[in-house]
């Protein structure tokens, strides 16, 4: 705050002429008048009073000066703090990751989004099992896809079923499939590092779709294991290489399209399940809103994705653990 | 408004008015019959009159009015904002930020806070509100204009180390913002009552 030129004493004397103060006799003169300016005094009285002005010019001055030292000093400490903002930022310093999950090394700078907060992610996951199994096998949409049967290659790390992800975080349908792979992996385990992107295309109505990218995420599960790759960036760099094998399964059944799931070489999904253009103008925060509120096209549809999914899961995972797939008691596919 | 000390004042310039009174028409006004806006502005020393802090304050806050109303409404429309240098997915994206998080403080959108903001600010960018000394004026104006550059200085922080994003809508009103706090400092400073000595 720049203070103003004025005292304590200063502010109960007026510059503009005052009425009378009552109390006095022969009152009614502003109060300047009954004080005539410095150096007006005949005599040797007005040396003195010349001095006394100087001294006063030179207080001024003396806070002019002050003042102006001040309000540099003001607008200098923006200008640092910006500065050094953007100086740590340029150094790489400065992770993402302050009150979310812990993210993945590198996972926010490569991928360039914000850390999915820990709070956001419990709501993400908070349908309950009965809603999805309830969804998956009552609920009935135009544009719903369920999973496609394939016998290909299994997928087995250390003992456990393996789910492969082919994808890329421009891609709109990647974008789509991803909240419902969240939602139902999460309920065979536990993801952490995921980050916020938007999609990146040039298809109208689903040009900038937000999402989570798995890049740099972790997943852990004590029944199924989980391998994504992210192709490429939303800037279409690459940004991980996956195994020929699965790029051949994506070139046999889509034509090289994503994404690709693959269920331990039992089960495709190829493709969204349902519609991206549902995730249109939402954000993340959003998005999750109404899934955690379950009252909408968008979460009907999401939380039907899930429970087909889960209920696929529960066929590779030979149905463990119980608590889950006994409300998912067969698979909701596609004709093969 | 009358201060207790204003009012009685008042008070005793009326019993002596009435004393006092020359012999004039009955309504004529005297030249000391102040209202009780005039006794309480009599308190206070005037400003040094300045043009420049009204010319120099008003077009940062329209500007940023301006951009502050067209952010709100994206927001409720929900639709992506024009990025003047992208809003492709890249360091620079417009989308990102309104549509983060941190877009909203308390549940209300920033760019809400923006227009009130920039309306006050608009209100005490006025020439009449720079010629007025009340210090509530002349206070309100220069913490409001701090306020605004701590709530930029925050959003910068979590553009680039929450959101990882910089939208350039946004960079604008800080800029507008910062401006304006520069000009509210010098103005304040420029406007500053000359001191009175006793």
């Amino acid at each position: 705050m720049a203070p103003d030129n004025q005292t304590g004493g200063a502010r109960r004397t007026p510059a503009t002429p005052v009425p009378p103060r009552g109390g006095k006799k022969g009152g009614g003169r502003p109060a300047a008048s009954r004080r005539p300016a410095a150096g007006s005094r005949p005599g040797s009285g007005g040396a003195a009073a010349r001095s006394v002005a100087n001294r006063r010019e030179a207080i001024q001055r003396q806070r002019q000066r002050r003042n102006t030292l001040m309000a540099i000093a003001a607008i200098g400490v923006v200008i640092v703090v910006v500065a050094v903002f953007v100086a740590v930022k340029l150094s790489g310093g400065g992770k993402t990751n302050v009150g979310t999950i812990k993210a993945g090394k590198g996972a926010a700078q490569a991928s360039g989004g914000a850390a999915l907060p820990a709070a956001e992610y419990a709501k993400l996951t908070s349908p309950s099992l009965a809603t999805l199994a309830a969804a998956a096998y009552h609920y009935h949409h135009a544009q719903l896809v369920a999973p496609t049967p394939i016998k290909s290659f299994p997928i087995t790390t250390g003992g456990k079923p393996g789910i492969v992800y082919v994808g890329a975080e421009y891609c709109p349908y990647c974008a789509t499939e991803r909240w419902a792979m969240i939602l139902a992996l999460s309920k065979f385990g536990t993801f952490s590092g995921l980050t916020q992107i938007r999609s990146n295309t040039a298809d109208p109505g689903i040009q900038h779709l937000a999402t989570l990218s798995f890049y740099g995420s972790s997943y852990t599960s004590k029944y199924i294991s989980f391998t994504p790759y992210e192709l490429q960036n939303t800037q279409y760099k690459t940004l991980q290489t996956a195994p020929a094998k699965y790029l051949a399964l994506s070139q046999k059944y889509m034509g090289g399209g994503i994404p690709l799931v693959d269920l331990d070489g039992k089960v495709f999904v190829l493709g969204a399940e349902y519609d991206p253009h549902l995730l249109a103008g939402l954000d993340q925060k959003q998005i999750i809103d109404q899934v955690a509120t379950g009252t909408t096209v968008l979460s009907a549809n999401m939380d039907a994705d899930a429970g087909m999914l889960i209920s696929n899961i529960c066929k590779i995972t030979h149905g463990r653990p119980g608590n889950v797939c006994k409300l998912f008691p067969t698979p909701v596919q596609t004709k093969g | 408004m009358a201060t207790g000390r204003t009012a009685a004042r008042r008070r005793r310039h009326l019993a002596m008015r009435s004393s006092l009174r020359p012999a004039t028409a009955p309504g004529t006004p005297l030249a000391m019959d102040l209202d009780e806006e005039s006794w309480a502005a009599a308190d206070r020393p005037a400003v040094r009159p300045r043009r420049w802090p009204a010319l120099a304050g008003m077009p940062p806050c329209v500007a940023g009015l301006g951009l502050a109303a067209y952010l709100t409404v994206i927001h409720f429309q929900g639709v992506t904002p024009v990025c003047p240098l992208g809003s492709t997915g890249g360091v620079v994206d417009c989308a990102a930020v309104v549509t983060s998080p941190q877009s909203s403080i308390l549940g209300i959108p920033v760019p809400v806070y923006g227009l009130l903001f920039f309306l006050t600010m608009l209100a005490l960018q006025t020439p009449w509100a720079w010629r007025s000394a009340n210090p509530f004026i002349r206070r309100g104006r220069m913490a409001a204009a701090a306020v605004g550059v701590g709530m930029i200085l925050w959003l910068i922080y979590a553009e680039l180390f929450i959101i990882g994003k910089i939208c350039i809508d946004c960079t604008t009103v800080h800029v507008l913002t910062f401006g304006l706090f520069c000009t509210t400092l010098f103005g304040t400073m420029a406007t500053a009552p000359e001191p009175q000595y006793r």
